[in-house]
């Protein structure tokens, strides 16, 4: 999950959130429970800089969540969202890194991260009234519907609960989660994709020593030519921002034929791409060019129209 | 049953009408005590409200809870607390 954090750049840590409907042995609750009453929107907010909880009914000063997180039965109408039927005798909730398997998990992040997170989940349908909104809008509706939603917090959660202006949160039910997770991990690995990271940002040296081989620096690539062929170098960073993988890539006019499995072929109109791909293992040296040619070398050598 | 105040917060939604209405039941225990009715339209403050309430030092009494076409009216008794 750690990842998914890195790759939007959070401010904050994920918090997991966790429903009990057992008792909680009471060395747990001697530990994690609150010394005073909160809101739960505060709690969510302490726990996404670091601190764990554990809450029973009477640990709440708003009565939104005492009914939104299942505690207790509406008495007088029914509300909605809420967790029902009502059976939770205790939430636990803390960083993602210290509650097991959470049911829900909520990030706090701004308008451009939740569209990141929308594009990568292929959409995500928000569902809000400006009211019972981290416990309802953001815990009780994930869990119940078992689908993301974002909540842009309610009146409680932004004058007592410390959010700013810019912080919405988004529910996230965990296998929706481990869905997102997984699609950053496959995003980090892109290096047989024709995207490079951008080279602005690419160490002096590095850029010195492919100038050196004869590669001119590009937008999010590095061109040249070798044996009069037009040659790519894509340097593909991890979430970290260190160079991870280095991508050759060799365009060539109209279908060829590839001797070299390890190679990758795609078409693209009238052309041919050739990608190879070599992680930083010391093979090939950026700083020096050494072993740069002689992998390029080799890709054209295995390639014939 | 007379009505001490009327509390009339149509269009405010959670915590707003909570937080309203136990800020005007305070100032109505403190000056003799008496009923207020709230009017609210955020349903869940038909359930929010009374369980704001259960946890004040001053004992607050639910009388009625009315839904009234849109609106809902909520007949809280404050009694009176001297200073």
């Amino acid at each position: 999950m750690e990842n998914v954090r890195q790759y939007l750049g959070m401010k904050y840590n994920l918090v997991g959130v966790k429903i009990l409907t057992e008792d909680v042995p009471q060395d747990e609750l001697d530990e994690l429970r609150p010394d005073v009453p909160k809101q739960y929107c505060q709690f969510v907010k302490e726990a996404a800089l670091g601190k764990s909880f554990v809450f029973l009914e009477d640990d709440f000063s708003c009565p939104s969540p005492v009914v939104t997180l299942g505690f207790s039965e509406p008495v007088y109408i029914d509300i909605q969202p809420r967790i029902s039927p009502a059976k939770t005798k205790a939430v636990k909730i803390g960083p993602t890194s210290e509650i097991k398997d959470p049911d829900v998990v909520l990030a706090i992040l701004n308008p451009k991260q939740v569209m990141e997170v929308a594009i990568l989940l292929d959409g995500i349908e928000a569902k809000f009234v400006g009211s019972m909104a981290v416990c309802g809008e953001g815990t009780a509706r994930p869990y119940m519907e078992n689908k993301p939603n974002v909540t842009f917090l309610c009146g409680g959660a932004r004058i007592y609960g410390g959010y700013k202006d810019a912080e919405i949160i988004l529910g996230t039910p965990l296998e929706t989660f481990k869905k997102l997770s997984a699609k950053v991990e496959a995003l980090s690995k892109t290096c047989g994709a024709l995207c490079g990271c951008l080279t602005s940002d690419i160490s002096p040296y590095v850029i010195e020593g492919l100038q050196g081989q004869g590669f001119e620096k590009r937008t999010d690539y590095f061109f040249g030519k070798v044996d009069d062929k037009n040659v790519r170098i894509y340097l593909n960073k991890d979430l970290s921002g260190r160079i991870d993988f280095i991508t050759i890539h060799l365009p060539v006019k109209g279908e060829v034929k590839v001797d070299d499995p390890s190679l990758v072929v795609s078409t693209r109109g009238k052309w041919t791409d050739v990608i190879s791909t070599h992680p930083m293992d010391g093979s090939i040296e950026l700083e020096t060019g050494k072993g740069l040619i002689e992998a390029i070398k080799h890709v054209i050598s295995k390639v014939s129209i | 049953m007379e009505i001490t105040e009327v509390l009339d917060i149509k269009g405010e939604v959670c915590p707003n009408t909570f937080v309203y209405t136990k800020i005007k039941l305070e100032d109505l225990a403190y000056s003799g005590g008496g009923i207020l009715k709230v009017i609210i339209d955020h349903p869940p403050a038909c359930e929010n409200i009374p369980r704001s309430l259960k946890g004040e030092k001053i004992n607050y009494e639910l009388l009625e809870v009315n839904k009234i076409g849109n609106t809902y009216e909520l007949l809280i008794k404050a009694p009176s607390v001297e200073d």
